[in-house]
Formats: structure tokens, C-alpha cells, sequence
């Protein structure tokens, strides 16, 4: 390989929209740019409309195909990457999601440029398409964000161990630090600074219900006998509200519940410091990113045992790992963790909490990780980043 | 509102220090003319200047630098706290001790029980800074929308701040160079994009944003950002809920113990404002407009009726050539970053000084939230166009090279650049907006200063647009973060400070804001500011059917006599052809800009 080599990067969103893999993404080419200083990165992504200024400039170069009416954008944007690999032949693509891989994988029989997939959770665990499963074979390499997603797709898939790898998902420590709760929060949601307070955060869309929230409300009926001043706190937008509204009214928690709507992202780490625990029961999540802004802030945090959340969480050595359906076991690891009793010492201890989320998992850690993925793809990355 | 300024961490002898510290008060001292104070700590290399206008508390009381009463916290403010009696209030339940009446007092101790997170508590507008002495850490804050100017220098373990740049450089901590970027920026838009500042190495403290300053390295945070929601209020809950956040923000911003003015042009905003300070029980109030010979620019019959309608005690300042040439030296002395506005600001918030009023309310910002510009129309026109253009490969791009290189006006030219490029809505607003094209701007710039740098090239193209709902909705959150913030809010804040004017805005609110972001598009930004029309019925129909014109002026018959000859010279020098006078202006005033600053 070059000691310069010419990258094309693949992404569905860069900073059009909120979520895991878009804040996956954008950590990726920032650490990217770390590991290889000398390479030429063109960043492709499809539904972005403007571009931003962090990647302009040398031998970076953003494009976007945003502005396309929806019915055409996917054509164009694939045309777009198409027209841009044959011509410039860069010495690899990879590619944040993994629905762009089949046509990876065509490019990959055009041009012979090998590609490497990022693999997250729900996209790629169970894929019965022939395109994406050949898509993720054909792949010199993929980077699972989770040791859950790697598991289910070495499993799945019938891959070789060597050709899956582990890339998880980071944050920035100095974005999420412990902090009282917020003067400001506490007034706007009517609360008092003992009041003990269970946060989600998530889309409130009816596809995205294996969050677990539904689960939380169930169990705050038996939680708010021996807790009966706790608030659940719900952010987040989208179309399942309404039928959450009508299941708190059904469950008789409207004065337990506050749905907070869009959280925006300046107002996040506030949201972290006002709770006493972060708590999602996930089914489907390929990571959670979420959780590791929790445990920087110092919280506590519930997650479930059968997706991804078991890694942020170090399999429970930092957090409560419960089974996702079982309410009753939920309203009681709440319970334990709201009155300080959980067996668990370090949810009582917020600095070592952080500094283990740290270590595990910080910026740092991702582009030491991420150095390593390059090098089985055969780069040479700086050695700062080792 | 007043002047601040500071030096933290200097390593300097105490007379140095004090020297440096004397040089920015003196810069700053148009801004506050009833009172200067200033802080000295040459053991910790700290040094904090104010220069006041009294608003609130005219007493000694509100003298600043401010103390906290243990010694440990020192504050400089500038600005208006509106709620800051209710936040005194809980305070003092909850046992803090009042000395003053000012909202400086409440600021500081609003910081000493909430830290950083006291921003979110304070409604108004304000940049502030709060040194502690035991921690030895600084913290500054500016205001959600930008209102209040706070620009920092921080490097080599030292922070050296201020309401205005050149107040930063009178430090004379800070080497006098030009930054080309924000020159770049300059040529495109016609005023410095924050965070840059036409000086290398001074930075703008960008709106919503706080600073933390410890062991010599300064942390920037963003604590709020206009995000638009698009949803959350019933179609039915518009108008009335409209209207409410536009009453307590006009009453939030007539809280002052001296008279509260308003300017009164013709237009819908600033009716709107001097109609809801009527009904909110204003007594005696004094409006102020400036009026023309020029029927094309003077809206002095319209406001005059609006006057009587309301009642007010109307002032109107008849400007002729040669009153406006009169000024336009003292306004470009008054400057402090070049712009190609302002001379509007500066000439009313004179007039208004000049009656005897030290507040007045202004319109400003109903343009941005109520869709009130051509830009809400253009820009989508623009992108959709530009997406179906763009179907036919290389056709854009071919017309676009011909208009940029053939195109007999600047609009053409913007055009034509905007043609040879994906058709974003940052490019599209920027071709409403701008002033030079990319290729002009780097012409200039070498001419003016040399190369011009790899990283600057194409900046219509680099800035970020979070993602709005709406096209529309991206076209406002543009307006509010670039054309309101980096001129509007700039020129008026210097214009009318160097009057001793302070100016309030009441459309730049965040409660207000706040509201108004739950509104769908499709009824928030309705052509002909409709729903703030049907929100304060009581505006005349003189005011609400007249066609839009703006608060302008007849600067280019002024300007072509005034500086005639030196607009000759600049045209001759100039290495791109100026076509419009705003265009020589826009040199002007950055030549002008430079010498004065000591930048080249």
C-alpha cells in the first residue's frame, strides 16, 4: 500500500441527522484523519446537503447528495459513488453501514478496489438479503461495533474469525462530564433536586420500540409503590408518541412520566446530570452509544442482556444487565439503584465509573482500535495512533 | 450595557499590567459613559476594566468590577438581565444577601451556587466575565443569540478579552496582523463570519457558547444553538400562542429604571413593537424615526401616523446630504470590524442619545422569525432549481463559468458561482447575500494581503447547516446565525453603543424563540409575515399592507459625492471591477478598517 493512500469513505449521514451511526460516522473520519495524516479521503454521503468545514481543505474532500429528492437520491448517490471510484481508483472504500456493501462489492468486481464495512446491530443480525450477505462476505473486512454483532455475524454468516473485527463506539470525555443537576431542567420539568429521576433517550418511533421504554412504564406501577416520587424522564421524538401518551394514561403514571420531546445535542450531558439513572432496556441495540455518555457523567445505567448493550456495559462490570422483557426484574434493578443497594459497587461511584467508560472506550482508544483494522486491511497508520 | 475587558493569566509587572488594562478601558469608553472601574490581582496576572451605562441601579451600588461579598469571585457584565428580579427572589429565599439593586449582582451570584449552568437561568442579553480567585479559573459567557459581542485572545497560557476587538488590541498583548480567513469572509458576505475576527488571533466568543479558562487553556462550549422543531403547537394554539410569547417578551424587555424608547420606521416590526409596548400600558412613550427628502427611502408619513395612531410622543429627524455626509467619518471612526451596514443604526441611536434616552427598543430580528425576507422565497427557488439544472450534466456548471465570467452585475456573478457548484442552500443563501464571488474575493485578497491561502478558498461552500425541517426553516435558522448575527446584531450593538445607547430586541428572545420554533413552517414563515400579523391585529393597515422596503438609506447618492474621488481611486487600484456602490463601500470600509486597527 502507498504511504499516502487514497481513501473513498461511504456514509449515510455525516451531520444531517441525530443518531448512533451517524455520530459513529463522523468519529470515524475524525479518527481516520487521525491514523492516516497523509491519505487523500474523500468522504461521500448520501443524505447530507451541506458540508462541513472540519473536513474541507488539503487532501480531504466532502461530497454530498442530499439535495436529491428522495425517490431519486439513492440512484444518484450510487451513480455518484460509482462514477467517483472508477474514475479516481482509490486503494480502498470503506463504508459506515452496511447497506452500502453489495454495491461495494459490485465496484469491488469493476475496479478490484477492496472494500471494509462497518457492521452495527439491527442491519446486519439476521440479514436474509442475498445482496447484503454477499455484500459482508465479499468485504476484505468488517469492523463490528459490538462483540455481540461480531458474535451473531461469524455465526450467521459462517465467516472466518480473522476477517470480523472490533471497532466499538467512542465519545469524547470532555462532552459528557459529572455535574449537580441542573438548576434549569429541574425547573422545567417541575422537579425537586432529591427527586429521584429515570431517563431514556431515544427515537420514539414505532420502529424503534425495542428501545425498551414501554417496558420502563410497565415497570414504574410496582417501582412507584417503594418510590413514590420518581419521574421518568423520556426524550425524544417521533410518531409512537401518541400511543405512548395513551399507554401512560391506560398505566395511570402521568404524574410519574414527562415525555420531553427532541433532546437537542447541547442539552444532552444536562439531561445525564439531572438523572440517578440512565435505563434502557434494549432489545435491538448494536451498541449504545447513549450508555457511554451516561457513565462519563457518573450514572448509573440499566441496559439488556440480549443485544449489543452488554459491551458498552463491560457484560455488567459497569452497569445492570437485566433480561429485557422481564418487568419485574426491571422495576427491581431500578429500585436497587435508586436507593444506592445495587451489588454492583461502582454504580455508587462516579469517578471510577468514568474513568473505567474512559478507558475502555474513550477517543483514544477508538483510534488505536481503528489503527489496528487499518493495518489488516494493509495501511501503515501513523504511529501516533497506535 | 456597558464595556468589558480583561487580561487573566499575564505574566507581566503590575505597572504593565495596569497599563494594558488603562489602554482597553480608554478603547471601551464611548460604551459607558456614567462610570469606569477596574480590578487588579498583578500577583495572580489578572486584571478586569468596566465601562458602565447605568440602566439598572443608577446607584454606586451597581459599580463594577464586582466582588462577591467573601472576595472570592470577581464579575464584569455587560448587558440586561430581564428576569433578574425574579431570579433575585429565589435567591434570596434560599439565603443569599443583596447589596445593590443591579442584575450584575444577581449574575454573580446566580455563578457562585449554579457554575457554568447559570446561563441557562439568565433571559436577556449579556456577556459577562467571572474570575475566581481561589480556583484561579475564569468563565466566560455570551448570550443565546449573540446580542452582547464578547472577543477573546487566548494563547501562551494567557486570555485577553473584550466587548470589541479593538479593545483586545489596545492590550497590546495581541499581534496587530489581519486574519486572512476572516478577510475571505469578509469579501463574500460584506461583514467577519464569527468566530473570526478581522484580527489574527482574536476570536468572537460565538453566541450561545461559554468559555472556561484554567491553568492557562480556555474550553469553548456550545450551552444553546437555535434548533427548530417545526411541531409541538396546535394549529388552532398558533396565533394565540404567538402573540403571548411576543407580549412577555416585549414586557421582559421594558424592565429599566430609566425611559424606554422605540424605533419606529414604517415597517411591521418595529409596530409591532411600539403597538405591544402601548398595549402593554407604556406611558409617555417617545418613538424615533429618520426621515428623507427622497419619497423612494423616507417611511417618515408612515411612522408619523403609526405615532399618532399609538400615541406616542413622536420624534422624527429630517436627514438631508449633507447631515449624512456630515456623520459618515464619525461612523466609520465609530466602527469597529468593517461592514457594509450599520451607518442606520449609528445616525438613529444618535438622534435618540442626543433626546435624552439610554434605551430604546428596536425591530430588529421579526425578519428572521417571521420569514420576512426575500431570502425565504429565493433560496428554495434557488436549490429546486438547481436540483432539476443539475440533471443535465454539465449544463449548470458551463452557464454557471459563462454568468461568473460574462455577468454584468455582482448578482450574475453570484449566480453563475452559485451554478458551478452542487446547489446547496448554504450556496444559494450566500448567493442572495454575498458581495464578491469566491475568485473576486481571492483577487482582492492577494491584492490587499498577499496570498491568500490554500484553506480559505471556497468558503460559500464550508459552512455547516444543521438540518432544519423545512428548506424554508434552514433559510431562517441562516438568517438568524449568519446575517442577523454577524451584521445586524454587530452593527447595532457598536453603533449604538457609540452613542451610549443601549438597544433591545425583543424579536431576539429565547423564550420567544423558543415558542415560535414549535410552529410549522408553512404557517410561522408565511409570506407577508402573516402570522405575526394576525398575532397583533392592532398593527395599522397602513403599516400591514404596505409593501416591504427595509430601514435604508440614500447612501449611494451620499457616499458618491462624499468620497467621490477616493471611490475613483479605489475602482482604478481595485483588481476586480466594482460595480455597485456597496461593492467600493465594502473596500472602503475595510481599508479603512485596517489602518485603523493598526493591521497593516
Amino acid at each position: 500500500m502507498p504511504v499516502a493512500p487514497r481513501l473513498h469513505v461511504w456514509v449515510p449521514d455525516y451531520q444531517s441527522s441525530h443518531g448512533g451511526i451517524q455520530t459513529f460516522s463522523r468519529f470515524f473520519i475524525r479518527a481516520l484523519l487521525d491514523c492516516l495524516p497523509g491519505a487523500e479521503i474523500e468522504v461521500l454521503a448520501k443524505n447530507d446537503d451541506s458540508y462541513p468545514a472540519s473536513i474541507a481543505g488539503g487532501r480531504r474532500t466532502f461530497r454530498c447528495a442530499g439535495w436529491w429528492p428522495m425517490p431519486y437520491r439513492t440512484f444518484l448517490f450510487a451513480a455518484q459513488l460509482g462514477a467517483r471510484a472508477i474514475r479516481r481508483r482509490p486503494d480502498a472504500i470503506l463504508t459506515t453501514h452496511a447497506n452500502f456493501a453489495p454495491f461495494a462489492r459490485t465496484i469491488q468486481a469493476v475496479t478490484g478496489v477492496p472494500y471494509g464495512v462497518v457492521a452495527h446491530g439491527i442491519e446486519v443480525w439476521g440479514a436474509r438479503s442475498r445482496g447484503l450477505r454477499a455484500g459482508l462476505r465479499g468485504a476484505s473486512r468488517i469492523m463490528a461495533v459490538s462483540a455481540f454483532t461480531r458474535g451473531r455475524l461469524l455465526a450467521e454468516l459462517g465467516l472466518k474469525p480473522a476477517a470480523v473485527g472490533l471497532l466499538p463506539n467512542t465519545f469524547l470525555p470532555e462532552q459528557f462530564t459529572p455535574a449537580a443537576k441542573p438548576n434549569y431542567l429541574l425547573r422545567r420539568y417541575g422537579l425537586e433536586p432529591e427527586q429521584p429521576v429515570i431517563l431514556t433517550v431515544a427515537r420514539l418511533a414505532g420502529a424503534e420500540r425495542y428501545k425498551g421504554y414501554d417496558q420502563i412504564l410497565h415497570a414504574l406501577g410496582p417501582l412507584r409503590r417503594q418510590q413514590p416520587r420518581v419521574r421518568y424522564l423520556l426524550g425524544g421524538r417521533g410518531q409512537d408518541r401518541q400511543r405512548i401518551e395513551r399507554l401512560i394514561r391506560e398505566l395511570n403514571l402521568a404524574a410519574h412520566v414527562t415525555l420531553v420531546g427532541f433532546v437537542p445535542d447541547h442539552e444532552l450531558e444536562d439531561h445525564y446530570n439531572l438523572c440517578d439513572v440512565f435505563a434502557m432496556p434494549s432489545k435491538g441495540e448494536g451498541f449504545g452509544i447513549v450508555f457511554l455518555e451516561a457513565m462519563a457523567c457518573g450514572k448509573p445505567v440499566l441496559a439488556g442482556n440480549k443485544d449489543g448493550s452488554v459491551d458498552p456495559l463491560l457484560n455488567g462490570q459497569l452497569g445492570a444487565l437485566v433480561d429485557p422483557d422481564d418487568v419485574p426484574s426491571i422495576a427491581r434493578e431500578l429500585e436497587l439503584i435508586l436507593t444506592r443497594r445495587h451489588p454492583l459497587a461502582i454504580l455508587q461511584q462516579p469517578e471510577e465509573l468514568r474513568r473505567c467508560v474512559i478507558a475502555a472506550y474513550g477517543y483514544d482508544r477508538f483510534v488505536t482500535l481503528l489503527a489496528g483494522q487499518l493495518r489488516e486491511l494493509g495501511f501503515a497508520p501513523a504511529a501516533s495512533a497506535s | 450595557m456597558c464595556g468589558i475587558a480583561g487580561i487573566i493569566g499575564a505574566r507581566l509587572p503590575g505597572p504593565e499590567l495596569e497599563a494594558g488594562t488603562e489602554r482597553m478601558r480608554l478603547a471601551l469608553r464611548n460604551r459607558g459613559p456614567d462610570d469606569t472601574g477596574t480590578f487588579l490581582s498583578p500577583a495572580t496576572g489578572v486584571a478586569l476594566t468596566h465601562t458602565r451605562l447605568a440602566i439598572l441601579d443608577l446607584s454606586a451600588a451597581g459599580h463594577q468590577p464586582m466582588r462577591s461579598p467573601d472576595g472570592r469571585h470577581v464579575i464584569v457584565f455587560n448587558g440586561e438581565i430581564y428576569n433578574h428580579a425574579a431570579l433575585r427572589r429565589g435567591l434570596e429565599a434560599a439565603g443569599e444577601q443583596f447589596t445593590s439593586h443591579s442584575d450584575t449582582e444577581v449574575v454573580l451570584a446566580m455563578y457562585r451556587r449554579h457554575g457554568p449552568a447559570c446561563v441557562h437561568e439568565l433571559e436577556g442579553m449579556f456577556a459577562f466575565c467571572v474570575w475566581d480567585e481561589r480556583e484561579r479559573t475564569a468563565f466566560l459567557a455570551r448570550d443565546p443569540f449573540g446580542v452582547k459581542p464578547l472577543y477573546y485572545h487566548a494563547q501562551a497560557g494567557r486570555l485577553v478579552f473584550a466587548s470589541e476587538v479593538r479593545a483586545v488590541l489596545a492590550s497590546g498583548l495581541v499581534p496587530r496582523k489581519p486574519c486572512r480567513e476572516a478577510v475571505f469572509s469578509y469579501w463574500l458576505f460584506g461583514t467577519v463570519q464569527e468566530p473570526l475576527t478581522i484580527a489574527d488571533g482574536v476570536h468572537c466568543l460565538p453566541a450561545g457558547h461559554h468559555l472556561t479558562w484554567q491553568d492557562g487553556h480556555a474550553r469553548v462550549r456550545c450551552y444553546w444553538e437555535p434548533q427548530i422543531i417545526g411541531e409541538g403547537i396546535a394549529a388552532a394554539d398558533v396565533v394565540p400562542a404567538t402573540r403571548a410569547a411576543l407580549r412577555e417578551s416585549v414586557s421582559r424587555h421594558l424592565v429599566s429604571d430609566v425611559p424606554v424608547g422605540v424605533f419606529l420606521s414604517g415597517g411591521v416590526d418595529s409596530t409591532c413593537v411600539a403597538t405591544l409596548v402601548r398595549a402593554l400600558g407604556g406611558q409617555n412613550l417617545q418613538t424615533f424615526c429618520i426621515t428623507f427628502d427622497d419619497p423612494a427611502f423616507s417611511e417618515g408619513d408612515v411612522a408619523a401616523s403609526t405615532a399618532r395612531h399609538l400615541g406616542t410622543q413622536h420624534h422624527q429627524w429630517k436627514m438631508d446630504a449633507a447631515a449624512g455626509r456630515a456623520l459618515l467619518a464619525d461612523f466609520l471612526q465609530a466602527s469597529d470590524q468593517p461592514s457594509i451596514d450599520g451607518f442606520n443604526t449609528y445616525c438613529v441611536s444618535r438622534f435618540a442619545r442626543e433626546r435624552g434616552l439610554k434605551v430604546v427598543l428596536s425591530g430588529l430580528g421579526g425578519d428572521e422569525l417571521f420569514g420576512g425576507y426575500g431570502s425565504f422565497q429565493l433560496v428554495p427557488k434557488l436549490v429546486r432549481a438547481g436540483r432539476w439544472a443539475s440533471l443535465i450534466p454539465f449544463a449548470p456548471m458551463l452557464a454557471g463559468h459563462a454568468l461568473e465570467a460574462l455577468g454584468r452585475s455582482p448578482r450574475m456573478g453570484r449566480l453563475g458561482h452559485y451554478l458551478t457548484d452542487r446547489p446547496s442552500a448554504a450556496g444559494a443563501y450566500w448567493c442572495g447575500r454575498g458581495i464578491f464571488t469566491p475568485s473576486e474575493a481571492a483577487r482582492l485578497i492577494r491584492h490587499f494581503l498577499g496570498d491568500v491561502g490554500e484553506a480559505v478558498e471556497d468558503a460559500t461552500r464550508h459552512f455547516s447547516v444543521p438540518r432544519q425541517p423545512t428548506l424554508e426553516d434552514t433559510v431562517s435558522y441562516l438568517e438568524l446565525t449568519r446575517y442577523m448575527r454577524n451584521q445586524l446584531l454587530r452593527d447595532s450593538d457598536v453603533m449604538s453603543m457609540a452613542s451610549g445607547l443601549e438597544l433591545r430586541v425583543p424579536f431576539v428572545d429565547r423564550k420567544l424563540f423558543e415558542v415560535l420554533r414549535q410552529i410549522p413552517a408553512a404557517i410561522r414563515l408565511a409570506p407577508g409575515k402573516e402570522l405575526l400579523l394576525r398575532a397583533v391585529p392592532e398593527i395599522p393597515e397602513w403599516v400591514a399592507l404596505a409593501p416591504k422596503r427595509g430601514f435604508a438609506f440614500p447612501f449611494e447618492q451620499w457616499i458618491a459625492a462624499e468620497w467621490g474621488e477616493v471611490f475613483q481611486r479605489i475602482k482604478a487600484t481595485s483588481p476586480v471591477p466594482l460595480r455597485t456602490w456597496y461593492q467600493c463601500w465594502c473596500v472602503h470600509a475595510l481599508e479603512q478598517c485596517l489602518t485603523r486597527l493598526g493591521l497593516r
